[in-house]
């Protein structure tokens, strides 16, 4: 009898939970996961670790950024030692030590892969919320590998967005995404994100640990690791221009 | 009197009806030996291209590479092609032997990628094989180490660059990622092929592989032999002891077993063939037109000589004798004429720059007709056969008739 008391609680507990979270609107969920991914100002070291057909390739790099809109992320590794991507808005710039001149990637280039991982440099753009681009739908809540969560679809305003759907599977405890699946206008799932690991920082719950797997390559899948955060760091007042770019 | 004996005065008798037949068949014997040398010098032409800047007489390349050619995967490579070359370059009967990358890219122009063909070849080794220092037009050729390229002059003029500019080429990499590499252009060259003037760049090998990543591989390695009809069993031979070797990963196709040079040789070959059968069924018309008029017109003579007692099939031998020494007077004339100028143009070449437009069957702007000495007498042949055959029906048709009724004739 005291079994079936406790089971009656637990139950009731987990109604109560349920009620509450669902309290929230699927904008406020993802008003509060994306006050976890943006920082004032941040620099991160981490590693890039590619497994494809060909094995493992890990590239390291250093990663600066300000607010949602900027971002500079310098390779590392010795093999792509002092490439940079430049990201200032929604322009992408790069920079290839061996050529004399930065490169503007636009259209149909921006699809092309971050070197040969499953992010593309269009995973990278975007430095608006999902609320201005996506409109929000809580589908109700679901477990990704035990830990609950809310499911959202969103789905695009318009076409200026590199995936006309996402579906964003949010942490109900950390508000951090758990999973994200990536569709076409098609409906095709096209890449599918998931978090491996966080950490705790400032009140804030940060993804350290991210697998991103390109579906459309077979096989393949890219581990974004963050080694080192820093937040609130000052940084160079012109480290997100193009001069710097080229030093 | 003989009947190769009146043939012979006929013929002297009407002296412009004869010029007419002799130049009907001159003509045509001419024109076709003419044709076939053309078709001759483009099939060479087609072959020399081919060998030069496509396939060698033979072709080593990573099994995968050739079965997903289409996306021009570079990761299928050969990892480590030098020891390759120097034992391939030892084999009896090679002449030349070249590592080679072909590979996608873009130059970069402000916000903007012109879509080009990249290869990556060993300038020095080049000189000997696509004879690179010859198409060389202004400047001069890369040099091993140094970002330098040189390109053709339509794809020049569509960048807008020249000798002495510089060009970012953007590509993505053995590992698709991307990469770009600031390129001084040292040279325009240009190719006998029209396509490749528009579309590709060469830049020395060790800089194509730091562009695309691929250390010190290469992804095909082509040879040319002194005999290419030994092509195939040379690549045979090749391939096993490639795998015998420690590359089992290579395989060695002569060109003519490669898929898509055979098409493309083929379908040369097809459309060729055609041009050539239409103008030989026309000059064949010719042929059998004039000499059928000339012996039509003479239905009254051949009735005369019947009324004069000589038999239906003497009258038939009698023309056969006569078209037979006016078609070979034609035919070795018209071979003679053919031969000459078929000559004469293989040394100046013709120039189908225009009429080649937007065609793309790997064949070079200047044609350099080839004459062939076989052919050439064999088209002779031909003429007089069907000259002196086009005779005999038509007469054989007048000699039946009878010479009252053919006295009739006008």
């Amino acid at each position: 009898m005291r079994k079936y008391r406790m089971a009656a609680a637990v139950a009731a507990l987990t109604v109560l939970c349920a009620a509450g979270a669902s309290a929230l609107t699927g904008e406020e969920i993802i008003r509060k996961m994306e006050s976890n991914l943006v920082y004032n100002t941040s620099k991160i070291e981490g590693s890039m670790t590619i497994d494809d057909q060909f094995g493992k390739k890990k590239s390291s790099f250093v990663a600066y950024s300000e607010g949602d809109t900027k971002m500079l992320l310098e390779f590392t590794s010795v093999e792509e030692r002092g490439q940079k991507v430049l990201r200032i808005g929604n322009d992408l710039y790069l920079f290839y030590p061996d050529a004399s001149e930065v490169i503007r990637l636009s259209g149909s280039a921006l699809r092309d892969s971050l070197l040969g991982s499953d992010f593309s440099y269009e995973d990278m753009t975007g430095d608006k919320s999902f609320l201005e681009d996506y409109t929000v739908t809580l589908d109700g809540t679901e477990a990704v590998e035990g830990h609950p969560c809310y499911r959202i679809t969103l789905t695009a305003k318009s076409l200026s967005v590199p995936y006309p759907k996402e579906v964003v599977w949010v942490d109900t405890q950390l508000f951090v995404y758990r999973k994200v699946e990536k569709f076409a206008l098609s409906g095709r799932l096209l890449k599918e994100m998931v978090l491996t690991d966080y950490i705790s920082r400032s009140g804030r719950n940060i993804p350290t640990g991210v697998v991103m797997r390109d579906v459309l390559k077979k096989g393949s899948s890219t581990t974004f690791r963050i080694d080192k955060i820093d937040i609130g760091i000052k940084l160079p007042a012109n480290l997100f221009s193009l001069e710097e770019l080229t030093w | 009197m003989k009947i190769t004996g009146i043939a012979i005065r006929n013929i002297s008798r009407n002296v412009r009806r004869s010029i007419l037949s002799v130049t009907a068949t001159l003509v045509a014997t001419m024109a076709i030996v003419v044709l076939f040398s053309f078709i001759g010098g483009i099939r060479q032409n087609i072959g020399e291209n081919v060998s030069d800047f496509i396939s060698g007489n033979v072709r080593i390349r990573n099994t995968e590479y050739d079965a997903n050619e289409y996306m021009m995967p570079i990761q299928f490579r050969i990892q480590d092609p030098q020891p390759l070359v120097r034992k391939i370059e030892s084999e009896p009967g090679v002449t030349s032997v070249v590592e080679r990358i072909p590979f996608g890219a873009g130059v970069y122009r402000e916000n903007d990628t012109v879509p080009i063909q990249g290869l990556g070849v060993d300038f020095a080794a080049e000189k000997g094989f696509m004879k690179i220092d010859r198409l060389l037009h202004e400047g001069k050729l890369p040099e091993a180490g140094k970002n330098e390229v040189v390109l053709g002059p339509t794809l020049a003029k569509e960048l807008g660059v020249k000798v002495g500019d510089k060009i970012t080429l953007l590509a993505q990499t053995m590992r698709r990622g991307t990469n770009a590499i600031t390129f001084t252009v040292s040279g325009i060259v240009v190719f006998p092929l029209a396509g490749l003037n528009g579309s590709l760049i060469l830049a020395p090998i060790d800089r194509a592989q730091r562009l695309l990543g691929m250390g010190g591989a290469a992804t095909e390695i082509l040879v040319k032999l002194d005999d290419p009809a030994g092509s195939r069993a040379f690549a045979k031979r090749l391939s096993s002891s490639l795998s015998s070797e420690g590359y089992p990963d290579l395989e060695a196709k002569s060109f003519d077993q490669i898929s898509t040079i055979l098409s493309l040789m083929t379908m040369a070959e097809v459309i060729y063939g055609f041009i050539g059968l239409f103008f030989f069924v026309l000059a064949s018309t010719v042929l059998i037109n004039t000499t059928m008029m000339v012996i039509y017109e003479r239905t009254r003579e051949i009735g005369t000589i019947g009324a004069l007692g000589m038999t239906g099939g003497e009258i038939v031998r009698l023309f056969f004798y006569e078209a037979l020494t006016l078609a070979v007077t034609g035919a070795v004339a018209g071979m003679i004429v053919g031969g000459g100028f078929s000559i004469l143009l293989g040394n100046i070449g013709i120039d189908m720059s225009d009429a080649l437009q937007g065609v793309d069957l790997s064949t070079s702007n200047i044609i350099y007709p080839r004459f062939q000495l076989g052919t050439t007498l064999l088209i002779g042949l031909y003429s007089i056969i069907i000259s002196s055959l086009a005779a005999i029906l038509p007469a054989r048709r007048a000699a039946k008739i009878e010479p009252v009724e053919a006295l009739r004739t006008i």
